[in-house]
């Protein structure tokens, strides 16, 4: 049995939808899909929030949008990454290792022995 | 920015929006979703339903879309306006009555004020003065007079001031003249000043070329030098960048040009419509015309004023302390050279001098009095509209009390009914855009005419829209729509829920309501007499019969005071012209004369003696007007010769110098003795100017009476007619006859005078001899238009606001109206007693408005005397108008009142 997928860290679902469009172009469905497919199902997302995340994205002009159909023929939008995306999500990554590390190290920090 | 306003501009364009998107892709989410679901091997309608489960709350996420995006507020206000828009319009159809009233209301009072407010303010900017700091310019005169075109001294005074010490800055001359200014390529007849060398620097006119005329050039002896008006440079000589040097000639005399004016200088012409096209030294314009030099007699009459005498104030003057100073050399002046004893009493034995600021000046001129009544009308109609508005509004807030009652109680917020309501308005103010528009254009084109502003001109009044004007109106009656429309809302959403309160309120409404009625019908009868005594004043002047066929009758002017016409050239030329206008389709009688016994400025004035009692002195004799006219004037102008004969082929140079005389000149000579072959001695200045000569003539024919004055009609003077081939005359009235419309007459009398000589025109002033001699009725015409309009439109929104206001009591009244006639009375009682409640406000409105119309009468006495102030035709005509109106206003409430069904009146008690 999987482990019971974790909550999400706030604010990171933009990132999360940033690295996934940004390997390749993708309806909202296909972006949750690929979500999973990158945490391996071990994040548990609220489908419906991906939508404001998105609409959100959009307007900071970090994806691009295009009407299309999707592979079961019906109407979807598809997002694309912008130059400003990419940018923002190299930003956003080091950011994060950055804080992972600083975490990390400041969660393993003992204090020297006496 | 582009993600901003993509929603929005997908909203406009029609696009589906945000909302619309989020829809879709949820839907195509759950989709997927389901057919993953479905492969994993639930059910469809399991799937779905987890799917659903899976997505969460669209709502709750479309939310946090909305307040992500600004626009999208925006989106959501707009459809939110749209739909109360569409509201508001089933509202504003369901009760097509009141929008219509208050449509026309509007529109009525913002078009018409606007409309009849621009056109007096363009009439009052035909005569105006416009000079840099008229608070220090200062006029001075003998002699007060409205227009300041009248405010001139004699050139001897004139003299006399200059040489007297200075008490301002500079003390300058003009006399306002028109020339003929022609060279051999342009010729052209043009109003200019003849100035002294103080003129330019006291006005502070400048020039853009050249120099100004100078104090060195008051010389009699001085070169003859000419400083061109900006617009004639340009107009005429085509802005000609030489033109410094170059000659023209002025009155056949010739004239260095030696400046050109800047373009903001207008002279003193005090018509901005035609500013001063050319100054010349006054010390050498008298050998530009054909008068005597400055030192013959004609100067030294002290009572020919022509000079516009100017003085700018120093630091250290005031207006009354040149007026003092004035008026003690003046009265030296009186001391010193008595004036001649006058005929009869009136020219006053002493004159009043006079110092007048040029910012009174400025303001206007002549029509100062009609204008401002004019314009305190148009205040009162706005006035009338503005009440009338409040009215209508109040009576629908009224109306709408219960159903706002109950929006408030089931929880619409004040500010929603509020914005409802200014919706609404909206609606109502732009609709009556477009008709105040409307009503504006027809009225414009209405009050377009053409009045002669000079000798040499006419000018078209084309009203031009009075932004001013249209932002006050238009302020005014929004600010009162609103007010009095949305106050009601307002005060009852104050106390929600009070649904049964407003019912008691009405009668106490109808008592506020009637004395506001009471004031507009009161104002309306005052506008009424007002237009009737424009009315009077006009038919007191027309229906006098002037002795002339005026309705029959164009007139042109045709002057050879220009270069190179000598006599002997024009002669053939007037020949011809009275020829070929003779032969023309529609002509009946043609001819040309030195000018008419009423209504053309340039008539001369002749006196006239007997050889027994001869001329003694300058003021001997008989007055009379001089016309001297080709043989046809009697026919043309229809004018019989009672006794004796008129002109005819007989009577040519080298004959017997003739004279016909009219009736009143005949008796001031002869007495009751037949004046037919009588010696007459006739002495005339030639030329409008100072030299006289006398000539005897024999007395051929007695010609009836003509009036010699126009507004004031008068046969106290007489008219002396000479034929034109015995003696020459160059500036001529070229008058015809029709049967059909004078009007039509203009153009082929242009044509005539091309015809019979290319190089000669027809001055611009042409047209019928009722607009020609008769300006001061056009004036009145329109006035008389005005205020009629303005008392139309002022009946009918008063009788708008009876309407609506009768209407609502009716409404109001309806269960008394009921108890009434369960009680017996009848359908006629209950319409008599609806009639004599909306007659009452009418009534008392009629009888304030009479003495109203009486005090305005009074006050406009003080322009024509003749008129009396109490008019019972029109005391009864605007009584009769408005009951008339004022029945038909409660006619229908009445007739609705009388229906009403006892049952159904008291169904609800």
């Amino acid at each position: 049995m999987p482990p019971e997928p974790a909550g999400l860290v706030p604010g990171t679902l933009e990132v999360l939808i940033l690295k996934a469009v940004s390997l390749g172009e993708l309806h909202g469905y296909g972006v949750l899909l690929r979500i999973q497919q990158m945490t391996g199902g071990a994040l548990r997302i609220e489908q419906g929030a991906l939508y404001p995340a998105l609409y959100r994205l959009e307007r900071q002009g970090l994806v691009d949008t295009e009407w299309g159909t999707s592979d079961n023929d019906r109407r979807a939008k598809f997002y694309r990454l912008t130059v400003a995306g990419r940018k923002r999500l190299r930003e956003e990554t080091e950011d994060w290792n950055r804080i992972v590390a600083i975490m990390a190290a400041a969660l393993t920090h003992r204090l020297p022995a006496e | 920015m582009r993600h901003y306003l993509r929603p929005f501009v997908r909203r406009l364009l029609g696009r589906p929006g945000l909302d619309a998107d989020l829809q879709i892709e949820a839907a195509t989410h759950q989709a997927h979703r389901a057919d993953d679901l479905v492969r994993q091997g639930l059910s469809y309608a399991e799937a779905a339903r987890r799917a659903r489960l899976e997505f969460g709350s669209l709502h709750h996420y479309r939310a946090q879309v909305r307040s992500d995006h600004p626009f999208w507020s925006i989106g959501i206000w707009s459809e939110q306006t749209l739909k109360d828009a569409r509201m508001a319009c089933r509202r504003l159809r369901a009760t097509p009555v009141f929008t219509l009233f208050a449509a026309t209301s509007l529109a009525i009072g913002v078009g018409a004020t606007t409309a009849v407010y621009s056109a007096v303010d363009s009439l009052q900017h035909l005569a105006s003065l416009r000079v840099r700091d008229p608070d220090t310019l200062v006029f001075l005169s003998t002699g007060a007079s409205r227009n300041f075109r009248q405010w001139t001294l004699s050139h001897l005074d004139f003299a006399e001031l200059q040489r007297a010490p200075a008490s301002m800055a500079g003390l300058a001359g003009s006399v306002v003249l028109s020339r003929t200014v022609s060279d051999a390529t342009v010729a052209k007849v043009a109003i200019g000043e003849a100035v002294t060398g103080a003129y330019f620097p006291t006005l502070g006119g400048s020039t853009v070329i050249g120099r100004a005329i100078q104090p060195a050039d008051d010389r009699a002896d001085g070169p003859a030098v000419i400083v061109l008006g900006e617009r004639f440079w340009r107009q005429t000589l085509g802005g000609d960048p030489a033109v410094v040097g170059r000659v023209l000639r002025v009155s056949g005399h010739p004239f260095e040009v030696i400046g050109v004016a800047s373009a903001s200088f207008e002279g003193l012409t005090g018509r901005p419509a035609t500013p001063s096209e050319f100054w010349i030294p006054l010390a050498v314009d008298d050998t530009a015309g054909s008068g005597p030099p400055p030192s013959s007699l004609g100067n030294q009459d002290r009572n020919r004023r022509e000079i516009i005498a100017i003085g700018r104030l120093t630091a250290s003057t005031s207006i009354a302390s040149v007026s003092t100073a004035l008026a003690t050399v003046g009265s030296g002046l009186d001391r010193a050279t008595p004036l001649p004893t006058p005929d009869g009493a009136r020219v006053p034995p002493t004159r009043g001098w006079s110092a007048t600021s040029a910012a009174v000046v400025a303001r206007g001129g002549e029509p100062e009095i009609v204008t401002s009544v004019v314009k305190g009308l148009v205040a009162l109609v706005l006035l009338i509209a503005s009440a009338n508005i409040a009215n209508l509004m109040l009576s629908r807030g009224a109306t709408r009390e219960n159903e706002f009652a109950v929006r408030c109680a089931l929880g619409a917020s004040r500010s929603r009914l509020i914005r409802e309501l200014l919706i609404e308005y909206a609606m109502i103010a732009a609709l009556s855009a477009v008709g105040a528009y409307v009503v504006a254009r027809i009225l414009f084109v209405v009050l377009a005419v053409d009045l002669p502003v000079a000798r040499w001109l006419i000018v078209r009044l084309d009203p031009q829209m009075n932004l001013a004007a249209l932002a006050v109106s238009a302020t005014a009656l929004v600010t009162s729509l609103l007010v009095f429309g949305v106050g009601p809302a307002w005060q009852l959403t104050r106390s929600a829920g009070t649904a049964a309160r407003a019912r008691s309120a009405s009668t106490a409404v109808w008592g506020s309501r009637r004395r506001s009625i009471a004031w507009q019908v009161a104002i309306s009868t005052g506008l009424i007499l007002i237009a009737g005594f424009f009315v009077r004043v006009t038919i007191n002047g027309r229906g006098h019969p002037s002795g002339l066929d005026i309705d029959r009758l164009a007139v042109g002017v045709v002057d050879f005071k220009t270069d190179g016409w000598t006599e002997a050239r024009a002669r053939p030329v007037i020949d011809a012209i009275v020829k070929t206008a003779a032969g023309q389709p529609g002509i009946e009688a043609a001819s040309l004369s030195s000018g008419l016994p009423l209504g053309l400025d340039f008539t001369p004035r002749a006196s006239v003696a007997t050889p027994e009692r001869p001329f003694v002195d300058s003021r001997s004799g008989i007055e009379a007007w001089l016309i001297t006219a080709t043989s046809d004037i009697f026919r043309t102008i229809g004018v019989p010769i009672v006794h004796g004969r008129a002109f005819d082929a007989r009577d040519v140079a080298g004959t017997t110098p003739v004279a016909v005389v009219s009736e009143v000149t005949a008796r001031q000579i002869f007495g009751e003795t037949d004046p037919i072959g009588r010696q007459v001695l006739l002495r005339n200045r030639i030329n409008m100017m100072d030299r006289t000569t006398v000539s005897q003539l024999t007395i051929i024919g007695v010609a009836q009476d003509t009036d010699t004055d126009v507004v004031h009609p008068n046969r106290s003077n007489g008219t002396v007619y000479l034929p034109l081939a015995q003696h020459y005359e160059p500036t001529l009235a070229f008058v015809t006859r029709t049967a059909g419309d004078p009007a039509d007459l203009v153009e082929p009398m242009r044509r005539v005078v091309q015809m019979a000589a290319p190089d000669v025109a027809m001055l611009p002033r042409a047209g019928t001899a009722s607009v020609m001699l008769f300006p001061q009725y056009e004036l009145l015409r329109m006035a008389t238009g005005l205020t009629g309009s303005l008392a139309g439109l002022a009946i009918l929104l008063s009788m708008i606001g009876l309407y609506g206001v009768l209407s609502q009591v009716v409404t109001s009244r309806t269960r008394e109206m009921g108890i009434r006639k369960a009680l017996g009375a009848l359908p006629r009682q209950v319409r008599r007693l609806i009639i004599r409640d909306g007659l009452r406000p009418v009534m008392q409105g009629t009888v304030g408005g009479l003495a109203f119309g009486t005090v305005c009468r009074f006050l406009l006495r003080a322009l024509y005397p003749d008129v009396a102030i109490f008019d019972l035709v029109g005391f009864v005509i605007a009584a009769g108008l408005l009951t008339a109106a004022a029945l038909v206003a409660c006619h229908i409430p009445a007739r609705r009142a009388s229906r009403v069904e006892a049952n159904v009146a008291l169904k609800d008690l």
